[in-house]
């Protein structure tokens, strides 16, 4: 189906990297449940994140090891990280370290949207400790921006 | 094989005789433009009465039935055919007028679709008025495109 878009709203693809200005790195601490990706939507966007987008994630110890043991959970969460929904429930980290076999990359099941200052947070838990310098992350979407 | 002389397919079969029909029908169909030929010729203060028009024309239907004959041949009985359809018509006309109608409703159940099989036609969503609004849309009713398997 197609949607009119209201006017003065620019559509684009987004591609978000570990680099994006709106992510927040941080190393995880072992066998607790760490933030070690802030995402939090730039002011006057609304991003969505639709069904079968992709989710890449990569993390490494500070020995440059990759982290393949642990779970992965991504939460939404408002703008004061009060109330924290699931999107991705503990997911095995080894779904999400495929970037180059189209059928193994991991796809959304199903779409979620976050407005401007809201958040999208990559929670790891694991063993390992996470080196937040070495995280890699590729997330793709469609960001609305109000001009 | 020869069809069977009393068969009932003998009598559904149209005969040489059945073109009055035809001829009937197209003065039925004509009888709006007779009305209207004849009506030119009511007197004004008839013309406010109900029925005053299609009375004349299924006047004028009689006499053109009745008298239809007079021309011998195939063209007098097609002349009868076609003012009796006339006169059949104005007939139901005035009678329309005069004689109460009943009207037949049907009202389609609570809840139903407009027609068996076919679901009634989902409303479209709202416009959206935000950005927030119209990333959720988005984000609920379209798909990444996926290349390749």
């Amino acid at each position: 189906m197609s949607i009119a878009i209201p006017t003065g709203v620019l559509k684009v693809p987004l591609t978000i990297s570990e680099t994006h200005p709106a992510v927040t790195l941080a190393g995880s601490v072992a066998d607790v449940e760490s933030d070690v990706l802030t995402i939090r939507v730039s002011r006057k966007c609304a991003w969505s994140i639709r069904e079968g987008d992709q989710l890449y994630l990569l993390l490494k110890t500070a020995a440059a090891a990759t982290i393949t043991a642990g779970y992965v959970k991504v939460v939404i969460a408002d703008a004061n990280k009060v109330m924290k929904i699931a999107v991705v429930d503990w997911t095995p980290i080894a779904n999400f370290a495929t970037i180059d076999d189209q059928t193994k990359m991991f796809r959304f099941a199903a779409g979620f949207s976050r407005a401007e200052d809201e958040y999208i947070i990559i929670v790891y838990k694991g063993a390992d400790v996470a080196d937040s310098t070495k995280t890699a992350l590729k997330l793709t979407g469609i960001s609305f921006t109000e001009l | 094989m020869a069809p069977d002389p009393d068969s009932i397919l003998k009598d559904l079969t149209p005969t040489k005789d059945d073109w009055r029909l035809l001829v009937g029908g197209v003065g039925a169909l004509n009888a709006g433009w007779l009305n209207a030929f004849v009506g030119k010729y009511v007197p004004e203060e008839m013309k406010s009465q109900e029925g005053a028009i299609e009375a004349a024309g299924g006047l004028a239907s009689w006499v053109g039935y009745k008298l239809a004959p007079r021309v011998k041949g195939s063209i007098g009985e097609a002349l009868k055919s076609f003012f009796l359809g006339t006169l059949f018509v104005n007939v139901g006309l005035v009678g329309k007028k005069y004689v109460p109608q009943i009207e037949f409703q049907v009202t389609p159940p609570a809840g139903m679709p407009e027609s068996a099989g076919m679901p009634a036609e989902s409303a479209a969503p709202p416009a959206p008025q935000t950005i927030e609004e119209l990333a959720a849309l988005v984000a609920q009713t379209s798909a990444a495109k996926y290349f390749g398997k």
